[in-house]
This record gives structure tokens, C-alpha cells and sequence, in this order.
């Protein structure tokens, strides 16, 4: 048994003052838990990335910035897209270069490391495209090397590599022979990357110029390639002048590469412009920067060989790996959003905000495989850029279920996503469903506040007397907290913040439930929802019917019920039996069985509830037996293009029964047993339509999810309650509590609080 | 004749004595690639199994293609790809080396490089003249 709690207290002119603490409990917890815009912007701030992914910043990670922390990946905070689960998987990256090591090493033993299509190596024409230089090896490394504990890893480690071999041994080639790569390229069909570390030195200020100093037969395939949907990635030169060589600055000037062509310059290990690099220059519209010096990655000399290069051939890779990591990741996105969302997050603050040098600024896989903007959810279309798509955003759609279900509800949703979008092009995202909701909790009732809360008495209300009746009113700081009028002959009750429950009006034994809030909350209404403030209660009844109305300040919960009863009157010799059967509906604006959902969850106008009531209550000299049950039936008010629905109806219980013996010992002594179960649904399921995947025509797949609401264990509350007064103006109360199955969940571990309180007024 | 006999006689023990710098430069083994590092540092562009600093720049290239290297020769730094260094001719003391560039306006890659060559000689001299000739 865990001490939790231990409280007494003693009120001296209705202030409390802590005496001594009683209170424990054994177990305790558990249950609870719980249209964007297209494109660029016009005025960007990406702030450096913080490099977040702990569990991927191994040796292995930093290896490839030379094993110093801050250069290479974990510069462009690549850890941070691992840590989202993405690695390029699935994605198809080409290498135009000197062909890759036949040879077994370590780093390209996993699947997909080395494809080869027929014709591969265009120097040798022949279909293995063997690498007898070593750069076209190092750069498939930083690409995609193996993550396998060994050496170093590339930034797409998940990606498959389509290797073709352009340049010979001596790292020489001819135009005709890079033509005939990049359709080679462009033949494989699966393509989505294409990686050029390589170019042609010299400046170029139009399409013509460039495209006489690339070679018109090259510059054919490239814009080919572009107009095959390629994204092309080439490294801008390593002359030091202020704009990238032929190939890598064509872009600037030839619509037809545009949005699928990028020009990489490299920083140096202290992320300032390399002194070799080209800058962006004329092509800063297309460009960005990335790590390019002492890039450790694989080599030709063994099956564990490494080696440490320079260049803008090793920017460019590191580039075409985190573009092929987006790919994977962002599944609504075409090729040249994917490109426009690299450019854009690319951190442009500082000495980055020079375009004219690093054109969109320093790669920032971290800010690039983040929300950009705000996330929403969709509805209303099945296509992102559909008119009659719908956003609303994420932050403002959530779902708090009532203990009633909540259990269920988590459950049934474990482990199951919806797709939400940001702002910048609508890039898709995956959000736990169980994220978006919150569970309310009976248990909270029995924190330590609350308990004593439940047992405290009330404090003295001012009783006004008028010709028609009597008002009884209690003040909190010279505020009004709370009301009663009740006619003579008690046929008219109206309350505010306090019930007019007649049922409790026992002529005898004043009950120790109408004394608390405890007990009083088992033999309210529980389909009156009036949690909180500003509540307003009528009751019109004769002997044996009557009606009971609720509403709450904002009419947002409203509530009618008839009631019939035996009205038998308690005898002289104290006997009486009265039992009350109730009929009604409750209506819920903008929410079902006290649960209230906002955004994509949101329900609409009334769902309303059918409830049936019994209450029975017999008395036996200083013996009162109490019980009631109550069932309900109800119907949410779906509304249109919300995510969720519910076709059938939902079927809830309540119950309570006790017994009260006046008399205990001694006429000044009660002592009374409850047993409860909260509100819980017996039968009933909702069904969430949510946006699952989308692909790159911008269409979304939705999922139903079918939700049982029934919760898999029963929340029982066992009280006992001792009350001694010991005079009129001081008592004592005592109190015991267990509750088991906790918000109906089997995994909440048992509760058991004990208290003791006292009271004294001067 | 005796005298004569002994004197000749000491001349030739004396000429089988002078100093190896006259023997005929060999090259026993080399391999000329590129290196991603500058391997000869302070600007020197080769150096021999004597210098201090040999281990030091031979263990910087990746893929030595034998063990007996006693000489490293190292061009300057290059900005792209397709440079090469090759054996010319070696006169007297003197080793001439071809450094082969790639063509204006073609395609190379876009890596800082050093082309050099790993290089067993014969012999060591510290009077040796390297000669890269473009």
C-alpha cells in the first residue's frame, strides 16, 4: 500500500485549515492520458538547424564529416529526418560518374547499393560500371553508404543507387559518351535523382553561351532528362568565380530546367564558402550550399577503403541524398515542390542570407523535412488543391472523450495515423491519431483536492423566507455561488448551481448523499452535464409526477425529463418506500456524452440523448436503501465533411446503490455505504474518416477507421462514509474509498483513499 | 709493370669507391594516380625515403600499390578532374615527369585532387631534380 495523501482539516469561520493529513492510498493511477499556400515565399528567416536525432548521431553518422561534430550530416541535421523515419527508402538515385568498386566493400553489401542497367558503363560498353578511379565511389557513398556500424554512412543510406559510368580511369570522357549516360539515365524510367558531380569550367550569361560550352549533344539529354520529370543535381565548379560552370548554371537560363535542376556550391568545414567553390552567382534562383570539404566516404582500395576529398563533387551528393529523403518522406509532393521546399528551407540567416554566394542559403535537411508553416487537416475533396478542399488548422482540432468511452477510444486507436498537411505546398504528414485526443477521467474526482472536495459539508446557506416558498443562497466571497427556491408545498424548485433533485428530499434522515457532493452526484441526473459553472435547474412536481429541466449559461447543454413516483410518505413509525422512474432527452450542442470535438472532429447543432431513470428509495426506521439505474440512448449530430461519424446510436449505463444507517451508535452518528459505476457506454462505436496517404497527383486515400466505444473493464466505486456531529456547530467526517477498474480500463491499478475531516464554525 | 699493375690497381679500387650518385637512376616500380590529399606538404613536389617526413606522406595515400616506395613525386593542386602525372625521362639526376591536364571545355569532375606517383627507385641520392613539364 502506497501513502498518498494525508489530510485533516478544521474550518474556523468557514476557512479551512489543514489539522492533520490522513489520506492514502493503495496502486493509484492510470486510465486518463491523455489551405495553404503554394510554393515560395516572398521573405524567408530559416534560422541553422539544431542537429536532434540523438539515437542516429553515432560514430558511424559523424564519420563523414571527418568524425568532428557539426560538419558533414550532422550539419545539414540529417539525424533529425532519420529520427522521422525516413532514409530514402524506395527512392531511386542516379550517379553519373567513374562507375562504383566491384570489389566487396563493406559499405554497398546492403540491397540496392549498386544497380546496374544494361550498358552501364559507357566507357568500356559493357554492363558493369567499374570504378577504377575513385570518385565516382566516393560520392555513391555520401549518397547512400550503408548505416551498418562500420565506417561511415550516406545521407540517404535507405536509397538504391543506379550507377553509370561516364568518366574513365584517368577521369577523362567525351561528349558522346556523357550524352549516352544521361539517356541511359533517362531509359531506366525510375529515376527520380540524378546526380552530377562533374562539369565544364567557364562562365556562360545565356542559354545559348551555356549551351555551347556544355556541348549541344549534352545539353540535349539534360533538358531531356528535366523534361522526364529527373531532378538533376549538379555541383557548381570548383574555379572560385562568382557563378557555377556550364552545366550547373544552364539552369538559370533555360525554363525547361527550371524546378528540377539545382546548382550546389560547397561551404568548407568552417561553413563559409569554400575557397575553391564556385558561387551561386547568376543561377542563386536554383542553388544552395552544402559541406564539400574533407568529406570521408568510400574508395577503391579495398573492401574498407575511405577517403577524404574536397569539392563541389561532394556538395552535390549530399544534396541529391537529402532530395531523395524528402521523396520518401513527402508522398504529395511532386518532383518540383520537392525541389522548391529544399531550396526553401535552406537556412538563410547570417552569412547565408548572401544569395549572390549561396543562392537559397546552407542545406537544411532538418528544416526541410519539418512542417513548414502551420499543419492542417483536410476535408471536403480527395485532392489537395481541389477548390472544395477544406484546411483547418491542426492546433485547433482535438477530441475530448468522456471517461464514459475514453478507454475504448485510445485503444482502438493505437498506433493508427492521419495524414495532415503544412502550409508550404501542402507536404504530407503523419500525426498519431491518439495525439489529437484528450480523455477526461473519473478518477480525477478522487485527487486529493477533489476528495475532500466530496466530503466536506456545505457551507451554511442564508435561508430567505418569502410568502411563496423559501431561497436558500450561499455566498463564496460575497458572491453568489449558489441558489435554491422551492415553494411551500414543493412544487416549484428552481436552482442555480444546485440541482432540484426532490428525489434526495428525505423527510428523516437527511441523507448523507444529500450532504456532499459525493453521493449527490450518483443520484443526479448523469445525462445533465453540469460540470463547472452557471447552471440552471427547474423542477415542477405534485405528489406523484413531475419534470425536471436543465440548462447550462451558454444553452449549449439542455435537458428534460418526466418523472413519475409512488409518492409514499414516510409513516410515524418511520417507514417509506418512493420509487421514481424518469423519462427524457438531453441535448448537446456541439458535442456527444459530454465529449466535445473542434476542427476535423467536430460534431454539429444538437446530438441528443433518450435516457431512462430509476430511483428507488426505501426507508426502514434508521436504515435507507438507495439505488438507481439510469440507461441512454444516443444519436450524434454528424456534420458534413467531418472526419468523424457515428450511424448507430450509443448506449450508456449508470447505476448507484447504497444503504445509510442514521443512528449509528449514537443519534449524533451516520454511516453510509455507496457503490457506483460512472457513466459508461455498454454498446456503441463512432467511425473516423481520415486522409491516410496521398500520392504525387495530389489525390488522398482515406481510411474508416470503425471504433468501438464499449470500454474493456467496468469502473466500480466503493464508499464508506462515517459523519459525527459533534455539536451543532462542529462535526467530523470520515471516509473511505475504493475505486477499481479506474475510467473503466483494466490496466488502472486499484485506488484507495482514506480521510478524515473536521469541521468547526464559530 | 708491377708498379704500373699496382697503381692501376689502386685507381680502380679507388673509382669502385666514389660515391653511387654516379650510378644510372632506375626505376623499379611506379603508379601514378591522383590523391584527394596533399600528400607532399610545404610546397616541395617530391620527396624521398631519407626525409623525415616520408611516412608521413606515405601513409596519406589511399591504395599504395607496393611496399618497397622510397620516392613520392606530387603535382600541385588541382580544382577538377582528368590530370594526370607520368614518367618522361630520367637524365643524370634529373626525373622528368609529363603532367597530363584534360581539354579545355570538357567534362571533368569537380574534385580537389593532387595527382602524383608512388615510385621505387634503385637508389637514394639527395642530389635528385624533379621536373614536372606540362
Amino acid at each position: 500500500m502506497e501513502i498518498k495523501n494525508i489530510i485533516l482539516k478544521k474550518k474556523f469561520q468557514f476557512i479551512l485549515f489543514p489539522l492533520l493529513l490522513i489520506l492514502s492510498a493503495c496502486g493509484g493511477g492510470g486510465g486518463g492520458g491523455g489551405g495553404g499556400g503554394a510554393g515560395s515565399s516572398t521573405t524567408r528567416s530559416i534560422a541553422a538547424c539544431t542537429d536532434s536525432g540523438t539515437a542516429f548521431q553515432t560514430a558511424e553518422y559523424y564519420a563523414l564529416g571527418n568524425t568532428v561534430v557539426g560538419r558533414g550530416l550532422s550539419k545539414i541535421c540529417a539525424s533529425n529526418a532519420y529520427a522521422r523515419g525516413y532514409t530514402g527508402s524506395g527512392v531511386k538515385v542516379g550517379i553519373l560518374d567513374t562507375g562504383i568498386t566491384t570489389a566487396a566493400h563493406q559499405e554497398f553489401d546492403g540491397s540496392g547499393k549498386r544497380n546496374y542497367d544494361t550498358g552501364s558503363d559507357l566507357v568500356s560498353s559493357d554492363n558493369i560500371p567499374q570504378d577504377g578511379h575513385g570518385h565516382g565511389t566516393h560520392v555513391a557513398g555520401i549518397i547512400g553508404a550503408d548505416k551498418d556500424n562500420t565506417g561511415m554512412h550516406g545521407v540517404a543510406y535507405g536509397a538504391s543507387l543506379y550507377h553509370y559510368r561516364i568518366f574513365n580511369d584517368a577521369g577523362t570522357t567525351t561528349n558522346t559518351i556523357i550524352a549516352n549516360g544521361i539517356q541511359k539515365a533517362i531509359d531506366n524510367g525510375g529515376l527520380s535523382i540524378l546526380n552530377h558531380s562533374w562539369g565544364t569550367a567557364g562562365s556562360c550569361t545565356s542559354q545559348s553561351s551555356c549551351e555551347t560550352g556544355v556541348g549541344s549533344t549534352v545539353y540535349a539529354k539534360i533538358v531531356a532528362a528535366a523534361q522526364a520529370n529527373i531532378i538533376q543535381v549538379f555541383s557548381a565548379g570548383n574555379e572560385n568565380v562568382s557563378s557555377p560552370s556550364y552545366e550547373a548554371n544552364s539552369v538559370a537560363y533555360d525554363s525547361r530546367l527550371q524546378g528540377v535542376t539545382l546548382a550546389v556550391a560547397a561551404v568548407g568545414t568552417d561553413g563559409v564558402i569554400a575557397n575553391y567553390s564556385n558561387k551561386c552567382g547568376t543561377a542563386a534562383s536554383y542553388c544552395l550550399a552544402a559541406p564539400g570539404s574533407f568529406i570521408y566516404s568510400t574508395y577503391i582500395s579495398g573492401t574498407t577503403s575511405y577517403e577524404l576529398l574536397s569539392g563541389t563533387s561532394m556538395a552535390a551528393p549530399l544534396v541529391s541524398g537529402s532530395l531523395a529523403i524528402l521523396k520518401q518522406q513527402f508522398t504529395s509532393l511532386t518532383n518540383t515542390q520537392l525541389v522548391t521546399r529544399l531550396l526553401e528551407s535552406a537556412t538563410n540567416t547570417g552569412i547565408y542570407s548572401d544569395t549572390s554566394i549561396y543562392g537559397y542559403g546552407l542545406l537544411n535537411l532538418g528544416q526541410a523535412t519539418s512542417p513548414m508553416g502551420v499543419l492542417r487537416t483536410l476535408s471536403g475533396s480527395d485532392n489537395l488543391d481541389s477548390g472544395s478542399a477544406s484546411y483547418i488548422d491542426l492546433s485547433s482540432t482535438s477530441f475530448i472523450s468522456s471517461a464514459s468511452f475514453s478507454n475504448a477510444l485510445k485503444k482502438s486507436l493505437t498506433g493508427k495515423q492521419l495524414e495532415v498537411y503544412d502550409s508550404f505546398d501542402r507536404a504530407n504528414f503523419k500525426v498519431e491519431l491518439n495525439d489529437l485526443i484528450v480523455s477526461k477521467s473519473n478518477v480525477s474526482e478522487f485527487n486529493a483536492t477533489n476528495h475532500f472536495n466530496r466530503l466536506k459539508s456545505k457551507d451554511k446557506p442564508q435561508v430567505y423566507l418569502s410568502p411563496f416558498g423559501q431561497t436558500e443562497a450561499t455566498y463564496v466571497n460575497g458572491q453568489l455561488e449558489s441558489n435554491l427556491f422551492t415553494t411551500y408545498n414543493n412544487f416549484l424548485a428552481i436552482g442555480y448551481n444546485q440541482d432540484t433533485n426532490s428525489f434526495l428530499k428525505n423527510e428523516k434522515t437527511n441523507l448523507i448523499a444529500n450532504d456532499s457532493l459525493f453521493s449527490k452526484n450518483y443520484f443526479n441526473n448523469p445525462y445533465f452535464y453540469n460540470e463547472g459553472r452557471s447552471n440552471f435547474f427547474m423542477s415542477l412536481n405534485n405528489n406523484q409526477s413531475g419534470l425536471d429541466t436543465f440548462m447550462n449559461s451558454n444553452s449549449n447543454d439542455l435537458g428534460f425529463a418526466m418523472k413519475f413516483n409512488n409518492g409514499e410518505k414516510l409513516t410515524e413509525d418511520g417507514y417509506a418506500s418512493n420509487l421514481e422512474f424518469s423519462f427524457g432527452v438531453s441535448a448537446e450542442n456541439k458535442k456527444f456524452l459530454n465529449s466535445s470535438s473542434s476542427g476535423a472532429f467536430a460534431t454539429e447543432g444538437f446530438s441528443n440523448t433518450n435516457f431512462l431513470g430509476l430511483k428507488y428509495n426505501k426507508t426502514v426506521q434508521d436504515l435507507n436503501f438507495v439505488s438507481s439505474i439510469y440507461m441512454g440512448q444516443t444519436f450524434i449530430n454528424e456534420k458534413e465533411s467531418s472526419y468523424l461519424s457515428g450511424s448507430k446510436p450509443i448506449y450508456t449505463s449508470s447505476l448507484t446503490m447504497g444503504v445509510i444507517k442514521d443512528n449509528f451508535y449514537d443519534p449524533s452518528q451516520k454511516i453510509g455505504f455507496v457503490m457506483s459505476q460512472p457513466q459508461k457506454v455498454e454498446k456503441g462505436e463512432i467511425n473516423l474518416r481520415v486522409p491516410t496517404s496521398s500520392n504525387r497527383d495530389r489525390n488522398v486515400s482515406y481510411t474508416t477507421y470503425n471504433v468501438d466505444l464499449k470500454p474493456d473493464a467496468r469502473q466500480v466505486n466503493l464508499d464508506l462514509i462515517f459523519e459525527k456531529s459533534i455539536t451543532e456547530m462542529e462535526n467530523l467526517k470520515l471516509g473511505l474509498t475504493h475505486v477499481q477498474n479506474a475510467d473503466h480500463s483494466t490496466e488502472s491499478k486499484n485506488q484507495n483513499f482514506i480521510s478524515a475531516y473536521w469541521q468547526k464554525r464559530f | 709493370m708491377l708498379n704500373k699493375y699496382y697503381i692501376f690497381s689502386i685507381i680502380f679500387f679507388l673509382y669502385s669507391c666514389t660515391p653511387q650518385s654516379n650510378e644510372t637512376i632506375k626505376v623499379i616500380n611506379i603508379f601514378c594516380k591522383t590523391s584527394g590529399q596533399n600528400i607532399i606538404e610545404n610546397n616541395k613536389n617530391f620527396i624521398n625515403k631519407s626525409d623525415a617526413n616520408f611516412f608521413k606522406s606515405y601513409e596519406k595515400i589511399n591504395g599504395k600499390k607496393f611496399s618497397n616506395s622510397n620516392f613520392i613525386v606530387q603535382s600541385d593542386e588541382k580544382r577538377r578532374g582528368g590530370y594526370s602525372l607520368n614518367l618522361n625521362k630520367i637524365v643524370g639526376n634529373k626525373i622528368y615527369f609529363f603532367e597530363t591536364s584534360p581539354q579545355e571545355k570538357t567534362a571533368t569532375s569537380t574534385v580537389i585532387n593532387y595527382p602524383y606517383c608512388e615510385i621505387e627507385l634503385n637508389i637514394i641520392t639527395n642530389n635528385l631534380e624533379v621536373i614536372i613539364e606540362r
